[in-house]
Protein backbone atom coordinates (compact mmCIF):
# COMPACT_ATOMS: atom_id res chain seq x y z
CA UNK A 1 0.00 0.00 0.00
CA UNK A 2 2.88 2.39 0.55
CA UNK A 3 4.35 1.81 -2.22
CA UNK A 4 1.77 2.80 -4.49
CA UNK A 5 0.90 5.73 -1.78
CA UNK A 6 4.41 7.20 -2.49
CA UNK A 7 3.94 6.61 -6.24
CA UNK A 8 0.90 8.88 -6.59
CA UNK A 9 1.90 11.48 -4.44
CA UNK A 10 5.01 11.73 -5.86
CA UNK A 11 2.57 11.99 -9.47
CA UNK A 12 0.25 14.32 -7.70
CA UNK A 13 2.81 17.04 -6.44
CA UNK A 14 5.92 16.17 -9.68
CA UNK A 15 3.78 17.32 -12.70
CA UNK A 16 3.68 20.74 -14.92
CA UNK A 17 -0.14 21.23 -13.91
CA UNK A 18 0.71 21.18 -9.88
CA UNK A 19 3.01 24.36 -10.71
CA UNK A 20 0.43 25.70 -13.08
CA UNK A 21 -1.94 25.67 -10.67
CA UNK A 22 0.50 27.51 -7.63
CA UNK A 23 1.57 29.87 -10.55
CA UNK A 24 -2.07 30.86 -11.26
CA UNK A 25 -2.62 31.27 -7.36
CA UNK A 26 0.62 32.98 -6.84
CA UNK A 27 -0.51 35.44 -9.65
CA UNK A 28 -3.40 36.18 -7.59
CA UNK A 29 -1.22 36.74 -4.41
CA UNK A 30 0.99 39.14 -5.71
CA UNK A 31 -1.32 40.96 -7.17
CA UNK A 32 -3.29 41.53 -4.12
CA UNK A 33 0.12 42.20 -2.40
CA UNK A 34 1.23 45.01 -4.76
CA UNK A 35 -1.86 46.63 -3.94
CA UNK A 36 -3.07 45.90 -0.40
CA UNK A 37 0.54 45.84 1.45
CA UNK A 38 1.46 49.35 0.12
CA UNK A 39 -1.92 50.85 1.13
CA UNK A 40 -1.43 49.60 4.60
CA UNK A 41 2.04 50.70 5.26
CA UNK A 42 0.65 54.12 4.51
CA UNK A 43 -2.08 53.65 6.42
CA UNK A 44 0.33 52.46 9.74
CA UNK A 45 2.81 55.64 9.13
CA UNK A 46 -0.39 57.85 9.29
CA UNK A 47 -1.64 56.08 12.25
CA UNK A 48 1.81 56.47 14.16
CA UNK A 49 2.11 60.25 12.86
CA UNK A 50 -0.94 60.89 13.83
CA UNK A 51 -2.35 60.68 17.11
CA UNK A 52 -6.21 61.82 16.23
CA UNK A 53 -5.93 59.08 13.36
CA UNK A 54 -9.02 57.19 12.97
CA UNK A 55 -8.76 53.78 12.45
CA UNK A 56 -6.27 50.84 13.39
CA UNK A 57 -3.51 49.02 13.20
CA UNK A 58 -3.35 47.11 9.71
CA UNK A 59 -1.26 43.73 11.31
CA UNK A 60 -0.70 40.59 8.81
CA UNK A 61 -3.20 38.55 10.78
CA UNK A 62 -5.86 41.12 8.65
CA UNK A 63 -3.63 40.99 5.46
CA UNK A 64 -3.26 37.94 4.08
CA UNK A 65 -5.56 37.13 1.03
CA UNK A 66 -7.57 34.79 3.35
CA UNK A 67 -8.00 37.16 5.52
CA UNK A 68 -10.97 39.08 3.97
CA UNK A 69 -13.75 38.86 1.19
CA UNK A 70 -13.87 42.60 0.51
CA UNK A 71 -11.05 42.62 -2.45
CA UNK A 72 -11.29 41.24 -6.02
CA UNK A 73 -8.43 39.16 -5.91
CA UNK A 74 -9.76 37.07 -2.93
CA UNK A 75 -13.08 36.89 -4.20
CA UNK A 76 -11.40 35.33 -7.88
CA UNK A 77 -9.14 33.36 -5.86
CA UNK A 78 -12.46 31.86 -2.90
CA UNK A 79 -13.89 31.44 -6.27
CA UNK A 80 -11.72 29.22 -8.76
CA UNK A 81 -10.36 27.43 -5.73
CA UNK A 82 -12.02 24.36 -7.37
CA UNK A 83 -9.94 24.91 -10.43
CA UNK A 84 -7.16 25.28 -8.52
CA UNK A 85 -7.41 22.05 -6.33
CA UNK A 86 -8.87 19.21 -9.26
CA UNK A 87 -6.46 20.83 -12.06
CA UNK A 88 -3.07 19.33 -10.71
CA UNK A 89 -4.04 15.37 -10.62
CA UNK A 90 -8.28 15.62 -10.48
CA UNK A 91 -8.21 14.09 -13.87
CA UNK A 92 -5.22 11.72 -13.41
CA UNK A 93 -7.80 8.93 -12.86
CA UNK A 94 -9.73 9.58 -15.46
CA UNK A 95 -6.71 9.32 -17.73
CA UNK A 96 -5.21 5.79 -16.28
CA UNK A 97 -7.99 4.46 -17.10
CA UNK A 98 -8.57 5.97 -20.94
CA UNK A 99 -4.73 5.73 -21.57
CA UNK A 100 -5.14 2.07 -20.03
CA UNK A 101 -1.97 2.89 -17.88
CA UNK A 102 -4.54 1.20 -14.84
CA UNK A 103 -4.19 -2.31 -15.93
CA UNK A 104 -0.61 -2.08 -15.63
CA UNK A 105 -1.23 -1.01 -11.78
CA UNK A 106 -4.28 -3.61 -10.84
CA UNK A 107 -1.87 -6.45 -12.02
CA UNK A 108 0.82 -5.51 -9.56
CA UNK A 109 -1.38 -4.10 -6.44
CA UNK A 110 -4.72 -4.59 -4.95
CA UNK A 111 -7.19 -2.01 -6.73
CA UNK A 112 -8.35 -0.87 -2.97
CA UNK A 113 -4.71 -0.11 -2.38
CA UNK A 114 -4.72 2.15 -5.84
CA UNK A 115 -8.20 3.55 -5.16
CA UNK A 116 -7.50 4.82 -1.34
CA UNK A 117 -3.82 5.93 -2.81
CA UNK A 118 -5.45 8.03 -5.62
CA UNK A 119 -8.08 9.31 -3.52
CA UNK A 120 -5.11 10.62 -0.72
CA UNK A 121 -2.75 11.65 -3.63
CA UNK A 122 -5.81 14.01 -5.20
CA UNK A 123 -6.50 15.09 -1.71
CA UNK A 124 -3.02 16.10 -0.91
CA UNK A 125 -2.04 17.89 -4.10
CA UNK A 126 -5.68 19.80 -4.61
CA UNK A 127 -5.00 20.80 -0.50
CA UNK A 128 -1.67 22.08 -1.49
CA UNK A 129 -1.74 23.69 -4.43
CA UNK A 130 -4.49 25.96 -2.95
CA UNK A 131 -2.86 27.00 0.43
CA UNK A 132 0.48 26.99 -0.36
CA UNK A 133 0.17 30.56 -2.08
CA UNK A 134 -2.07 31.18 0.54
CA UNK A 135 0.87 30.50 2.81
CA UNK A 136 2.93 32.68 1.10
CA UNK A 137 0.60 35.57 1.11
CA UNK A 138 1.05 35.05 4.69
CA UNK A 139 4.38 35.41 4.69
CA UNK A 140 4.31 38.94 3.04
CA UNK A 141 2.26 40.05 4.77
CA UNK A 142 4.16 38.91 7.82
CA UNK A 143 7.45 41.19 6.33
CA UNK A 144 6.16 44.18 5.55
CA UNK A 145 3.17 44.73 8.15
CA UNK A 146 3.35 44.21 12.52
CA UNK A 147 2.33 40.68 13.54
CA UNK A 148 0.57 41.43 16.71
CA UNK A 149 -2.55 40.63 18.29
CA UNK A 150 -5.35 42.47 16.47
CA UNK A 151 -6.75 45.60 18.31
CA UNK A 152 -10.08 44.98 20.17
CA UNK A 153 -11.26 47.90 17.82
CA UNK A 154 -11.37 45.09 14.84
CA UNK A 155 -14.19 43.31 16.17
CA UNK A 156 -16.64 46.56 15.58
CA UNK A 157 -15.09 46.42 11.49
CA UNK A 158 -14.56 42.86 10.69
CA UNK A 159 -14.47 39.98 12.54
CA UNK A 160 -17.30 40.56 14.72
CA UNK A 161 -17.65 38.42 17.70
CA UNK A 162 -20.13 36.12 16.66
CA UNK A 163 -18.28 34.64 14.21
CA UNK A 164 -16.66 31.72 13.80
CA UNK A 165 -13.89 31.14 16.09
CA UNK A 166 -13.72 35.24 16.87
CA UNK A 167 -12.47 34.60 20.50
CA UNK A 168 -9.94 32.78 19.03
CA UNK A 169 -8.89 35.46 16.92
CA UNK A 170 -8.00 37.88 19.25
CA UNK A 171 -6.18 36.12 21.44
CA UNK A 172 -4.29 33.68 19.68
CA UNK A 173 -4.60 34.98 16.06
CA UNK A 174 -1.60 32.63 14.90
CA UNK A 175 -3.58 29.77 15.81
CA UNK A 176 -6.61 31.17 14.16
CA UNK A 177 -4.92 31.85 10.97
CA UNK A 178 -3.38 28.51 10.60
CA UNK A 179 -7.36 26.97 11.54
CA UNK A 180 -8.74 29.03 8.42
CA UNK A 181 -5.82 27.58 6.46
CA UNK A 182 -6.02 24.12 7.37
CA UNK A 183 -9.81 24.46 6.66
CA UNK A 184 -9.14 25.65 2.79
CA UNK A 185 -6.73 22.65 2.75
CA UNK A 186 -9.12 20.00 3.82
CA UNK A 187 -11.84 21.85 1.55
CA UNK A 188 -9.83 21.98 -1.36
CA UNK A 189 -8.57 18.51 -1.14
CA UNK A 190 -12.41 17.29 -1.09
CA UNK A 191 -13.27 19.52 -3.49
CA UNK A 192 -10.83 17.89 -5.73
CA UNK A 193 -11.57 14.50 -5.03
CA UNK A 194 -15.23 15.02 -6.48
CA UNK A 195 -13.81 14.27 -9.91
CA UNK A 196 -12.84 11.13 -9.20
CA UNK A 197 -16.51 9.38 -8.81
CA UNK A 198 -17.71 11.51 -11.78
CA UNK A 199 -14.60 9.46 -13.94
CA UNK A 200 -17.04 6.37 -14.23
CA UNK A 201 -19.57 8.40 -16.05
CA UNK A 202 -17.87 11.38 -17.95
CA UNK A 203 -16.13 10.57 -21.13
CA UNK A 204 -14.13 13.89 -21.29
CA UNK A 205 -11.29 15.20 -19.53
CA UNK A 206 -12.49 18.62 -19.56
CA UNK A 207 -16.09 17.40 -17.56
CA UNK A 208 -14.33 15.60 -14.96
CA UNK A 209 -11.97 18.59 -14.32
CA UNK A 210 -14.86 21.29 -13.78
CA UNK A 211 -17.41 18.57 -12.20
CA UNK A 212 -15.72 19.89 -8.54
CA UNK A 213 -16.39 23.93 -9.46
CA UNK A 214 -19.96 22.83 -9.88
CA UNK A 215 -20.88 21.13 -7.19
CA UNK A 216 -18.66 23.91 -4.86
CA UNK A 217 -20.62 26.59 -6.83
CA UNK A 218 -24.17 24.92 -6.70
CA UNK A 219 -23.78 23.49 -3.23
CA UNK A 220 -23.35 27.41 -1.93
CA UNK A 221 -26.32 28.70 -3.65
CA UNK A 222 -27.77 25.68 -2.65
CA UNK A 223 -27.35 26.24 0.93
CA UNK A 224 -27.45 29.94 0.81
CA UNK A 225 -30.88 30.02 -0.70
CA UNK A 226 -32.26 27.82 2.01
CA UNK A 227 -30.88 30.33 4.48
CA UNK A 228 -28.49 27.71 5.80
CA UNK A 229 -25.41 30.03 5.13
CA UNK A 230 -23.58 28.07 7.28
CA UNK A 231 -23.09 25.44 5.11
CA UNK A 232 -22.08 27.04 1.83
CA UNK A 233 -18.46 26.32 1.28
CA UNK A 234 -17.40 29.58 -0.41
CA UNK A 235 -18.71 31.14 3.22
CA UNK A 236 -17.33 28.48 5.39
CA UNK A 237 -13.79 28.80 3.87
CA UNK A 238 -13.93 32.72 4.67
CA UNK A 239 -13.23 34.78 7.66
CA UNK A 240 -15.70 37.36 7.37
CA UNK A 241 -19.03 36.96 6.46
CA UNK A 242 -21.86 34.29 7.38
CA UNK A 243 -19.73 31.41 7.97
CA UNK A 244 -21.32 29.00 9.99
CA UNK A 245 -20.06 27.24 12.91
CA UNK A 246 -17.39 24.48 14.36
CA UNK A 247 -20.20 21.60 13.58
CA UNK A 248 -21.70 23.13 10.71
CA UNK A 249 -18.34 22.78 9.03
CA UNK A 250 -17.35 19.06 10.19
CA UNK A 251 -20.84 18.06 9.00
CA UNK A 252 -20.15 20.25 5.88
CA UNK A 253 -16.79 18.14 5.94
CA UNK A 254 -18.11 14.52 6.52
CA UNK A 255 -20.71 15.30 3.92
CA UNK A 256 -17.88 16.29 1.19
CA UNK A 257 -15.69 12.92 2.28
CA UNK A 258 -18.95 10.72 1.77
CA UNK A 259 -20.05 12.12 -1.60
CA UNK A 260 -16.09 12.10 -2.89
CA UNK A 261 -14.85 9.19 -1.47
CA UNK A 262 -17.60 6.07 -0.55
CA UNK A 263 -19.53 6.52 -4.02
CA UNK A 264 -15.85 6.18 -6.06
CA UNK A 265 -14.34 4.11 -3.36
CA UNK A 266 -17.45 1.20 -3.55
CA UNK A 267 -17.82 1.25 -6.92
CA UNK A 268 -14.33 1.58 -8.43
CA UNK A 269 -13.42 -2.07 -6.80
CA UNK A 270 -16.49 -3.73 -8.06
CA UNK A 271 -15.72 -1.89 -11.34
CA UNK A 272 -14.32 -4.17 -14.30
CA UNK A 273 -11.22 -2.58 -15.90
CA UNK A 274 -11.57 -2.93 -20.09
CA UNK B 1 2.03 -22.27 -11.90
CA UNK B 2 -1.63 -24.06 -12.43
CA UNK B 3 -4.59 -22.10 -13.83
CA UNK B 4 -7.74 -23.56 -14.02
CA UNK B 5 -10.29 -21.48 -15.17
CA UNK B 6 -13.82 -23.28 -14.26
CA UNK B 7 -17.22 -22.59 -15.28
CA UNK B 8 -16.60 -18.49 -16.03
CA UNK B 9 -19.27 -16.67 -18.13
CA UNK B 10 -19.00 -13.07 -17.73
CA UNK B 11 -22.27 -10.68 -18.91
CA UNK B 12 -21.55 -7.01 -19.45
CA UNK B 13 -24.69 -5.29 -19.88
CA UNK B 14 -26.91 -8.36 -20.82
CA UNK B 15 -24.22 -9.36 -23.33
CA UNK B 16 -22.68 -12.66 -22.75
CA UNK B 17 -18.87 -11.93 -23.90
CA UNK B 18 -17.34 -15.22 -22.03
CA UNK B 19 -20.32 -18.22 -21.63
CA UNK B 20 -18.91 -21.14 -19.14
CA UNK B 21 -15.08 -21.17 -20.21
CA UNK B 22 -13.18 -24.11 -18.88
CA UNK B 23 -9.45 -24.03 -19.43
CA UNK B 24 -6.40 -25.63 -17.66
CA UNK B 25 -2.89 -24.02 -17.84
CA UNK B 26 0.44 -25.04 -16.56
CA UNK B 27 3.73 -23.73 -16.62
CA UNK B 28 6.61 -24.47 -19.24
CA UNK B 29 3.59 -24.08 -22.17
CA UNK B 30 2.57 -21.44 -24.56
CA UNK B 31 -1.22 -21.16 -25.26
CA UNK B 32 -2.57 -19.70 -28.37
CA UNK B 33 -6.04 -17.97 -27.85
CA UNK B 34 -7.25 -18.07 -31.84
CA UNK B 35 -10.71 -16.53 -32.47
CA UNK B 36 -12.24 -13.76 -34.45
CA UNK B 37 -12.64 -9.83 -33.22
CA UNK B 38 -15.19 -10.37 -30.50
CA UNK B 39 -14.52 -13.90 -29.81
CA UNK B 40 -13.76 -13.05 -26.03
CA UNK B 41 -9.80 -13.73 -26.12
CA UNK B 42 -8.93 -10.84 -24.88
CA UNK B 43 -12.09 -11.02 -21.88
CA UNK B 44 -10.31 -14.27 -21.08
CA UNK B 45 -7.24 -12.28 -20.57
CA UNK B 46 -8.85 -9.68 -18.09
CA UNK B 47 -10.34 -12.57 -16.74
CA UNK B 48 -7.32 -14.60 -15.68
CA UNK B 49 -5.44 -10.99 -14.47
CA UNK B 50 -8.25 -10.34 -12.17
CA UNK B 51 -9.16 -7.20 -14.42
CA UNK B 52 -12.79 -8.90 -14.71
CA UNK B 53 -14.41 -10.62 -12.02
CA UNK B 54 -16.94 -13.25 -13.33
CA UNK B 55 -20.69 -13.23 -13.03
CA UNK B 56 -20.49 -17.00 -12.17
CA UNK B 57 -17.31 -19.31 -12.12
CA UNK B 58 -13.49 -18.34 -11.03
CA UNK B 59 -10.35 -18.49 -11.91
CA UNK B 60 -8.05 -20.60 -9.39
CA UNK B 61 -4.59 -19.70 -9.64
CA UNK B 62 -2.56 -22.18 -7.79
CA UNK B 63 -5.32 -22.93 -5.66
CA UNK B 64 -6.21 -19.43 -5.09
CA UNK B 65 -9.40 -17.88 -6.44
CA UNK B 66 -9.34 -14.49 -8.02
CA UNK B 67 -11.83 -11.66 -6.62
CA UNK B 68 -11.86 -13.86 -3.34
CA UNK B 69 -8.24 -15.03 -2.09
CA UNK B 70 -6.48 -12.75 -4.20
CA UNK B 71 -7.09 -9.80 -6.38
CA UNK B 72 -4.78 -10.67 -9.06
CA UNK B 73 -1.97 -13.24 -9.97
CA UNK B 74 0.88 -13.00 -7.57
CA UNK B 75 3.30 -12.76 -10.79
CA UNK B 76 2.18 -11.42 -13.87
CA UNK B 77 3.10 -9.36 -16.46
CA UNK B 78 0.46 -8.16 -18.90
CA UNK B 79 -0.05 -6.23 -22.34
CA UNK B 80 -3.62 -6.44 -23.04
CA UNK B 81 -5.62 -4.49 -26.11
CA UNK B 82 -3.16 -1.21 -26.28
CA UNK B 83 -0.10 -0.69 -24.45
CA UNK B 84 -1.66 1.70 -21.58
CA UNK B 85 0.94 4.07 -20.37
CA UNK B 86 1.11 7.89 -18.91
CA UNK B 87 1.71 9.85 -22.27
CA UNK B 88 4.01 12.72 -20.79
CA UNK B 89 6.06 10.21 -19.05
CA UNK B 90 9.02 9.05 -21.31
CA UNK B 91 9.56 5.15 -21.66
CA UNK B 92 11.66 4.70 -18.92
CA UNK B 93 9.67 7.17 -16.78
CA UNK B 94 6.39 4.68 -17.23
CA UNK B 95 8.10 1.43 -16.54
CA UNK B 96 10.04 2.62 -13.55
CA UNK B 97 6.57 4.03 -11.85
CA UNK B 98 5.01 0.58 -12.69
CA UNK B 99 8.00 -0.84 -11.03
CA UNK B 100 8.58 1.11 -8.27
CA UNK B 101 4.65 -0.32 -7.16
CA UNK B 102 5.84 -3.56 -6.30
CA UNK B 103 9.59 -2.58 -5.90
CA UNK B 104 11.31 -6.31 -7.53
CA UNK B 105 13.51 -4.92 -9.73
CA UNK B 106 15.98 -2.03 -10.33
CA UNK B 107 16.69 0.95 -13.23
CA UNK B 108 19.33 -1.16 -14.30
CA UNK B 109 17.05 -3.88 -14.72
CA UNK B 110 14.57 -1.58 -16.02
CA UNK B 111 17.12 -0.39 -18.74
CA UNK B 112 18.11 -3.83 -19.70
CA UNK B 113 14.38 -4.70 -20.54
CA UNK B 114 13.82 -1.62 -22.88
CA UNK B 115 17.20 -2.66 -24.92
CA UNK B 116 15.75 -6.37 -24.95
CA UNK B 117 12.78 -4.86 -26.69
CA UNK B 118 14.84 -2.86 -28.82
CA UNK B 119 14.25 0.67 -27.12
CA UNK B 120 16.72 3.41 -26.59
CA UNK B 121 16.61 3.76 -22.14
CA UNK B 122 18.06 7.22 -22.73
CA UNK B 123 15.28 8.40 -24.94
CA UNK B 124 13.56 11.46 -23.17
CA UNK B 125 10.53 11.42 -25.71
CA UNK B 126 7.63 11.04 -23.93
CA UNK B 127 5.16 8.31 -24.49
CA UNK B 128 2.57 10.14 -26.50
CA UNK B 129 5.65 11.04 -29.35
CA UNK B 130 6.23 7.37 -29.88
CA UNK B 131 5.67 5.43 -32.76
CA UNK B 132 2.74 2.24 -32.93
CA UNK B 133 5.84 0.09 -32.81
CA UNK B 134 7.27 1.52 -30.11
CA UNK B 135 4.30 1.91 -28.18
CA UNK B 136 4.20 -2.31 -28.45
CA UNK B 137 7.81 -2.67 -27.56
CA UNK B 138 7.06 -0.31 -24.44
CA UNK B 139 4.28 -2.17 -23.51
CA UNK B 140 5.55 -5.63 -23.58
CA UNK B 141 8.68 -4.18 -21.65
CA UNK B 142 6.23 -3.68 -19.00
CA UNK B 143 5.35 -7.11 -19.11
CA UNK B 144 8.54 -8.85 -18.71
CA UNK B 145 10.71 -6.40 -16.84
CA UNK B 146 9.40 -8.13 -13.34
CA UNK B 147 10.38 -11.83 -14.95
CA UNK B 148 6.31 -12.53 -14.25
CA UNK B 149 5.76 -16.28 -13.83
CA UNK B 150 2.74 -15.74 -16.15
CA UNK B 151 3.07 -13.82 -19.05
CA UNK B 152 -0.27 -12.65 -21.22
CA UNK B 153 0.60 -11.09 -24.64
CA UNK B 154 -2.85 -9.67 -26.31
CA UNK B 155 -1.80 -9.14 -30.24
CA UNK B 156 2.20 -8.52 -29.42
CA UNK B 157 3.07 -8.02 -33.10
CA UNK B 158 1.06 -5.70 -33.49
CA UNK B 159 3.02 -2.75 -35.45
CA UNK B 160 6.38 -4.22 -35.20
CA UNK B 161 8.80 -4.80 -38.03
CA UNK B 162 10.38 -8.28 -38.57
CA UNK B 163 13.66 -7.86 -36.77
CA UNK B 164 11.43 -7.11 -33.84
CA UNK B 165 8.90 -9.31 -34.42
CA UNK B 166 11.75 -12.28 -34.40
CA UNK B 167 13.12 -10.93 -31.40
CA UNK B 168 9.84 -11.05 -29.43
CA UNK B 169 9.14 -14.40 -30.80
CA UNK B 170 12.40 -15.25 -29.00
CA UNK B 171 11.62 -13.98 -25.71
CA UNK B 172 8.24 -15.66 -25.42
CA UNK B 173 10.32 -19.17 -25.79
CA UNK B 174 12.82 -18.07 -23.32
CA UNK B 175 10.14 -16.94 -20.97
CA UNK B 176 8.89 -21.32 -21.83
CA UNK B 177 11.95 -22.36 -21.36
CA UNK B 178 12.66 -20.58 -17.91
CA UNK B 179 8.92 -22.72 -16.82
CA UNK B 180 6.79 -19.77 -16.97
CA UNK B 181 3.20 -19.56 -18.23
CA UNK B 182 2.68 -17.85 -21.94
CA UNK B 183 -0.40 -16.84 -23.31
CA UNK B 184 -0.71 -15.09 -26.23
CA UNK B 185 -2.82 -14.12 -28.92
CA UNK B 186 -1.99 -13.12 -32.65
CA UNK B 187 -4.35 -12.82 -35.72
CA UNK B 188 -1.68 -14.52 -37.32
CA UNK B 189 -2.37 -18.09 -37.72
CA UNK B 190 1.03 -19.60 -38.85
CA UNK B 191 2.44 -17.52 -36.29
CA UNK B 192 0.80 -18.70 -33.64
CA UNK B 193 1.22 -22.16 -34.87
CA UNK B 194 4.92 -21.48 -34.72
CA UNK B 195 5.59 -20.70 -31.02
CA UNK B 196 2.67 -22.12 -29.42
CA UNK B 197 2.19 -25.65 -27.85
CA UNK B 198 -1.88 -25.46 -27.26
CA UNK B 199 -4.39 -23.77 -29.49
CA UNK B 200 -7.43 -22.08 -27.78
CA UNK B 201 -10.47 -21.94 -30.46
CA UNK B 202 -12.93 -19.26 -29.27
CA UNK B 203 -15.98 -18.44 -30.68
CA UNK B 204 -18.67 -16.24 -28.96
CA UNK B 205 -17.29 -16.55 -25.65
CA UNK B 206 -17.29 -19.77 -25.66
CA UNK B 207 -14.34 -22.45 -26.11
CA UNK B 208 -14.84 -24.14 -29.05
CA UNK B 209 -11.75 -26.58 -29.38
CA UNK B 210 -8.25 -27.17 -27.76
CA UNK B 211 -5.40 -28.79 -29.35
CA UNK B 212 -1.90 -29.43 -29.66
CA UNK B 213 -0.11 -27.28 -32.42
CA UNK B 214 1.82 -29.38 -34.86
CA UNK B 215 4.93 -29.08 -33.65
CA UNK B 216 4.06 -30.11 -30.43
CA UNK B 217 1.87 -33.53 -31.65
CA UNK B 218 5.27 -34.45 -33.01
CA UNK B 219 6.81 -34.44 -29.93
CA UNK B 220 4.27 -35.93 -28.06
CA UNK B 221 4.84 -38.76 -30.45
CA UNK B 222 8.74 -38.70 -29.91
Amino acid sequence: MLKILRNEIKRGFCNNLFFISMLISGILVLWYSVERIPFCIESNLSFSNNAAFDGFLEISYTNWIGSHNMYLQQNILYLIIPFLAVLPFGNSFYLDINQGFIKGICTRTKRSYYLISKYIAVFLSGGCAVIIPMILSFMISSAFLPTMLPEASYAFTNIYPVYKWADLFFVHPFLYTLLYIGLTFIFSGLTACMSLFVTYFLNKSFLVLIFPFFIYIFSSLFFELLDLDGFSIRNVLTTTGEQGTTVSVVILALFFFAFSFFPYYLFGVKKDVL
Amino acid sequence: MKIIINNFTKKLSNNLVLDNVNLELNSGKIYGLVGKNGSGKTMIMRAICGLILPTSGYVDIDGKVIGKDISFPQSVGALIENPGFISSYSGFRNLKVLAQIQNKISDSDIIETLKVVGLDPKDKKSFRKYSLGMKQKLGIAAAIMENPELLILDEPFNGLDEESVDRVRNLIIERKNENNIVILSCHDSEEIEKICDEIVEISLGKIKNIRLTEKEGKNEEN
